[in-house]
């Protein structure tokens, strides 16, 4: 009986996906301006938040230990790890706080399903959400042709579990953190932006020698190290230790577990309260 | 005086409403502090690993560093109109007995206030944990900095009412142009790397490019890396040209306006 509804959970998941990537492409279609003035937007943004790391590499030769070439994998890397969410995660899906500030999370609890699979697929955007994981993987993939690194499949079956664990970071750091706008709506609203703009500002650095305290913030109270420094370091053969390469997916699993509590906890307040954010005639208080 | 008396009434109510809603704001503080503690490590490896590489010293690009967060507020300069075309309230402001310019500007200078009070003047006191020396690079540049700093204002605001009305005269949604504004201006502004350190003399020509002059001219002033007297004449150019060109595209757009409501 068990398997059966895992088996359902799955199509439905599937169909729902499905779904959205049919309105995805209907959108594009609907308005070639409106679209691409989106999709170009957004891959600037996400370039121009990598492009300055970039260009101190190439003024310094490197930054610290690493390479100009090993820079460049690692910005590659963080757009794909940002890509990704923008993919699977898209109209502020990544972005709760705005979500539940606006009163919107009423819209994802009356869909005909648990909250979860609402969550999981109702920001899937194949097409409009590509831009920065196309750009991530070129990038990617230049920085590892000059950088001779031989890729097979367990390298790249690697590649692909350190880039689900990061996005399930930056996406259970988010709901952490927009967990704040079940008791402050209209103050937290835009917390996710503060927090997400955080993510993306610190991200595109190595963190070697930054001192210990300020590793273990980066890994934990801001866990932009987890995004691309630390998956990149496994990647590139540059972490020592064997067991390295369990250490993002393990943090994903912690930030996941906490994340989830943490909402449930203010989804439950949530179900007391209410949103009081609209005023009858449309307008947000 | 009536006009003051307007412009200090608004400004109160922009920062009463930041503080007195609720105290979540100040974790975007802790985050902001967070982030400063960060570059100025980053700082110090980049440059600390290849000193001959910098043209300019540690001690002086950490100051920048720190400035630049102390004064983000008024190095990326962001009324509030944006929010006004997406949340419908901007009919309220055609309604309101004061000229739309002041009207956003008293806000934000409200914002500011705050923000400087709790934020860049703590961060300012506490340059010397972080191991920064905050001290200009001469009494002459801390007088420049400030002349230069009120004309990045003028500057950037003026920017603002041209993304403002190219996001009306392109009909397009209002974050979408703040994007490609905040890309544009990260790169070009200096606001994060100082252009003395970009590669391949990029900062030489982004000196003379209008983004140079909201952050670059009075952080570079006042850390003695770039030439006070051409920054200055630069950023008065830019402001001669950019608020003319402000105020034409606002006034062939603002019929163009639309509230729906948010």
């Amino acid at each position: 009986m068990a398997a059966d509804g895992r088996v359902s959970r799955l199509r439905r998941m599937l169909a729902l996906w499905g779904l959205y990537a049919r309105m995805d492409v209907l959108w594009i279609a609907r308005g070639l301006k409106a679209s691409a003035t989106f999709y170009f937007g957004d891959l600037l943004l996400g370039l121009s938040g990598v492009t300055w790391s970039f260009l101190l590499a190439q003024r310094f030769g490197g930054i610290g230990e690493w390479s100009p070439h090993q820079i460049v994998f690692m910005l590659g890397l963080a757009l794909v790890v940002r890509g990704s969410l923008e993919i699977g995660f898209s109209l502020n899906v990544a972005f709760p706080s705005r979500r539940i500030g606006r009163g919107q999370l009423d819209h994802m609890l009356l869909m005909p399903q648990p909250l979860w699979m609402t969550i999981a697929t109702d920001g899937f955007c194949p097409a409009s959400g590509s831009g920065q994981l196309l750009a991530g993987s070129a990038v990617m993939a230049w920085a590892l042709r000059a950088l001779g690194l031989p890729i097979g499949a367990g390298w790249l079956a690697l590649l692909v579990l350190h880039v689900a664990s990061a996005a399930v970071i930056m996406l259970s750091f988010a709901y952490l953190w927009a967990s704040l706008a079940f008791v402050a709506p209209r103050a937290a609203e835009e917390i996710n932006s503060s927090t997400m703009r955080m993510l993306e500002q610190l991200k595109p650095f190595p963190l070697d020698g930054v001192g210990f305290g300020l590793t273990l913030g980066l890994m934990s109270v801001v866990p932009a190290g987890f995004l691309a420094w630390l998956p990149s370091r496994v990647l590139l053969g540059l972490e020592p230790s064997p067991s390295a390469w369990l250490w993002t997916p393990l943090a994903a699993l912690g930030f996941a577990a906490l994340a989830t509590g943490v909402f449930r906890a203010g989804l439950g307040r949530y179900a007391r309260t209410g949103s009081t954010r609209y005023l009858s005639h449309g307008f947000r208080r | 005086m009536l006009a003051l008396r307007q412009w200090r009434a608004t400004a109160w109510l922009a920062g009463s409403a930041t503080v007195g809603e609720s105290p979540v704001f100040l974790l975007d503080y802790l985050l902001r502090a967070l982030r400063v503690a960060v570059l100025l490590s980053l700082w110090r490896i980049v440059i600390g690993a290849r000193p001959d590489a910098s043209p300019v010293a540690l001690q002086a690009v950490l100051c920048y560093a720190l400035l630049a967060e102390a004064f983000a507020d008024q190095l990326y300069v962001r009324t509030t109109i944006s929010e006004a075309f997406w949340q419908g309230s901007i009919t309220q402001y055609f309604l309101r007995p004061m000229l739309l310019v002041p009207q956003f500007a008293a806000e934000m200078l409200g914002g500011w206030v705050v923000n400087f009070a709790l934020f860049s003047l703590p961060l300012l006191l506490a340059a010397p944990l972080f191991g920064v020396d905050v001290r200009p690079a001469s009494v002459l540049a801390a007088a420049l900095f400030g002349m230069s700093l009120v004309l990045a204002i003028s500057v950037g605001l003026a920017f603002d009412f041209i993304a403002a009305a190219v996001t009306v005269a392109l009909e397009q949604p209002v974050w979408i142009v703040q994007w490609v504004r905040q890309a544009v201006t990260v790169v070009l502004a200096g606001s994060v790397v100082p252009l003395t350190l970009l590669p391949w003399n990029l900062g030489a020509v982004l000196e003379w490019l209008p983004f140079a002059s909201i952050a670059w001219a009075p952080l570079a002033i006042y850390t003695g890396m770039g030439h006070a007297v051409r920054l200055i004449a630069l950023q008065v150019v830019w402001a001669a040209v950019l608020w003319p060109l402000a105020g034409w595209l606002w006034r062939a757009n603002r019929e163009k306006v639309v509230g729906y409501g948010g």
